[in-house]
């Protein structure tokens, strides 16, 4: 109660003697003891500090992965610009290979109006191009999937195209595995078959023929036909080779007109199990 | 008013920077003693109430700064309190000398009380120390109350002119 009554009185005098206490308990404990106390108080009283100085380290790390990362997109950037060239250079390149094989071939697309008939019509099937397109006789025509045959008569909007399958078609042809040549025929008793070929040459069943740009009738390159039986006749002095044609007439539907053809020319860029479509027509 | 608050603000800042200041900036390990700077603004306003529980106070966060000796300057600091917030009734507060001339005394008294407690109570060690560090320091911490003073007086013009109307300058 006295106590209680002086601290009243002298409230002043108690706060100051408190904190003196404060601080003289602070200088009496042991060494270790307030190490320890210091320490645990410096980290409370220090931790927004501390917070902010990691703040500080932290942007600044942030900062070098920023940099970092823009020179990163800076080099890709570099190297997105020189894919892009290379992506131009690979167009033009592609553009001049066109234009060789348009130097080379010309290929007119044409439809076909009509399918043959009979014998009497010599396989002649009609196609909406003619004279005003450019198309002349003996020109050859061709599908995707390999030669059709020639054209046979122009008029001034069509032409009369001769196929493969007459009497008195041949073609210079080739193996394409062996490189043996021969004579592409077709007669209504053999069908499709290559004459001239010896009996001692290179021929199996399955290999395939191509014209062989002999006789500058046709260019080298475009697909006959399959070798689907073999046959050595008694006493005969040649090969019977048999075919499957590379074009059923029953499947033909776009056919290209070969308008122009160059010394040039490569061979016609049939791959050997090539899809329809790879064939680009050029107009 | 205006001014006492920047001055006090002022104060406040320079007494976080104290730890950087003494350790790196001080010539000849002497500084001006910012957080007693704070501390005679407190209880030189507040009494001595007021001064010797923020004398603890700062002292306990300067001892953690250095953490040599916890409680030396606790001590130090809330003797000073008591004793600023005792004599500003005995003084001419409106004064600039006296209150300099106060400032300096106490601030000698808190640093013989400082030393002599880090000196591990040697008298002998703790006059000298006394001698080399707490004289010219009291000059220091003097001029810095002047300094806060004039760059307190400074901005507050400044920032009376920003905030007076243009028609009335």
């Amino acid at each position: 109660m006295m106590l209680t009554g002086w601290l009243r009185r002298h409230r002043d005098r108690a706060v100051f003697i408190v904190c003196l206490a404060v601080s003289l308990f602070l200088l009496t404990i042991p060494e270790t003891l307030r190490f320890t106390l210091a320490r645990a108080l410096a980290a409370a009283a220090l931790a927004p500090s501390d917070g902010a100085v990691w703040l500080g380290r932290h942007l600044e790390r942030l900062r070098g992965e920023n940099e970092e990362l823009r020179e990163r997109i800076m080099s890709l950037h570099d190297d997105l610009g020189r894919a892009e060239e290379y992506r131009k250079e690979a167009a033009r390149l592609r553009r001049l290979l066109d234009f060789r094989a348009a130097e080379s071939y010309r290929f007119l697309p044409a439809e076909l109006l009509s399918y043959p008939l009979s014998f009497r019509e010599r396989n002649l099937v009609r196609v909406d191009r003619g004279r005003r397109d450019g198309v002349r006789p003996g020109m050859p025509v061709v599908s995707p999937r390999g030669l059709i045959g020639a054209v046979h008569t122009v008029h001034p909007y069509h032409a009369e195209v001769q196929l493969l399958a007459s009497r008195n078609f041949a073609v210079s042809c080739r193996d394409m595995r062996s490189r043996v040549l021969g004579v592409f025929k077709w007669d209504p008793r053999r069908g499709f078959h290559v004459d001239r070929v010896d009996l001692g040459e290179d021929v199996q069943v399955g290999d395939r023929f191509m014209t062989s740009g002999l006789g500058d009738r046709f260019p080298e390159g475009f697909l006959l036909g399959t070798v689907t039986e073999l046959l050595r006749p008694p006493g005969a002095l040649r090969l019977e080779i048999r075919l499957a044609p590379a074009v059923p007439i029953q499947t033909l539907e776009d056919v290209f007109v070969v308008t122009r053809v160059s010394e040039a020319a490569p061979g016609f860029p049939l791959p050997t199990d090539a899809p329809a479509d790879s064939l680009e027509a050029s107009p | 008013m205006r001014e006492s608050r920047l001055q006090l603000a002022l104060l406040v800042l320079a007494a976080l920077f104290y730890p950087i200041t003494e350790r790196w900036v001080a010539p000849w390990q002497i500084t001006v003693d910012w957080p007693f700077l704070l501390l005679f603004w407190i209880a030189f306003r507040r009494g001595r109430v007021a001064g010797c529980f923020y004398g603890l106070l700062l002292g306990l966060l300067r001892d953690l700064a250095d953490f040599s000796q916890l409680g030396a300057t606790a001590l130090g600091f809330t003797i000073g309190g008591w004793l600023l917030g005792t004599l500003r009734e005995k003084v001419d507060r409106e004064s600039l000398g006296v209150r300099l001339l106060l400032l300096a005394v106490v601030y000698l008294i808190v640093q013989a009380v400082f030393l002599f407690v880090r000196a591990g109570w040697s008298p002998g060690a703790a006059v000298l120390a006394w001698l080399r560090y707490a004289l010219p320091g009291s000059v220091l911490t003097a001029a810095g109350y002047l300094a806060s003073l004039l760059i307190a007086a400074f901005l507050r013009e400044g920032l009376g002119l920003l905030r007076e109307p243009l028609d009335r300058r």
